[in-house]
């Protein structure tokens, strides 16, 4: 058995977030800051640390968009119990603009993630796996071909008036 | 939660690049009309002086 996929008894079971004293959680307290003006406020030092700037830049470099990133903050505030997730919403379309700045300022390369995707041209891996089933469904003979093969049919007969004529022929018409 | 930032973002967004129009509240009734809230007002606004110093840097490379 691969030891990967061995199951893990030391992960929490269903429920057991309930079982705890309420509250106990800080995103189960109160929130810190109420307000958006102040959510936004509570992100600004974020941008003056130069080692996570880098760090969300290395990201942004990568090809990851800025919501993902965005979404990442917010629930890491929630999570700490500075803010509501309302809130933190609210708050999300400044954090996105902001991190455009920055990207914008230090030339990094950035997708938002709100791109709609129009007109998507299949990959040549995609075509090429099309084209190979394509190729196979040809080769392989169909039920009705193999019957054919074992035992050939007679050409079917084309009907004819000769039957219309024999009776008629009989009956003296 | 995505997607709900995605739909925040591009309703701000549209209507940020929505021409201006009267947004006065005017009535003829007893209740005035509801203005937006001070959030939406905040967010707008600090959108646009975001976009603004982006616009200004950009000029200015």
């Amino acid at each position: 058995m691969n030891p990967s996929k061995e199951p893990t008894f030391d992960a929490p079971i269903p429920g057991q977030s309930l079982t705890g004293e309420l509250g106990s959680k800080p995103w189960e307290k109160p929130p810190k800051l109420n307000t958006v003006n102040e959510v936004i406020g509570s992100y600004m030092p974020v941008f003056e640390d130069k080692d996570m700037v880098t760090e969300i830049l290395n990201q942004m470099e990568s090809g990851i968009p800025i919501i993902p990133i965005v979404n990442l903050l917010i629930k890491a505030g929630v999570m700490d119990g500075d803010h509501s997730l309302d809130t933190g919403l609210l708050a999300a379309p400044v954090l996105i603009e902001m991190l455009i700045n920055v990207a914008e300022a230090s030339e990094v390369k950035y997708k938002i993630g709100n791109e709609t995707k129009k007109n998507v041209e299949p990959s040549m891996s995609a075509i090429s796996l099309a084209l190979r089933d394509f190729d196979d469904v040809e080769e392989e003979p169909t039920l009705e071909e193999e019957i054919m093969e074992v035992s050939p049919m007679e050409p079917p007969v084309e009907p004819s008036m000769g039957l219309m004529t024999k009776r008629g022929e009989e009956d003296g018409i | 939660m995505s997607q709900h930032i995605i739909k925040m973002y591009n309703k701000i967004d549209a209507q940020i690049r929505k021409a201006p129009t009267d947004t006065s509240a005017k009535s003829n009734g007893l209740i005035s009309k509801r203005e937006n809230s001070d959030e939406d007002t905040d967010i707008i606004h600090y959108i646009k002086q975001l976009r603004k110093m982006r616009e200004g840097n950009n000029e200015s490379k």
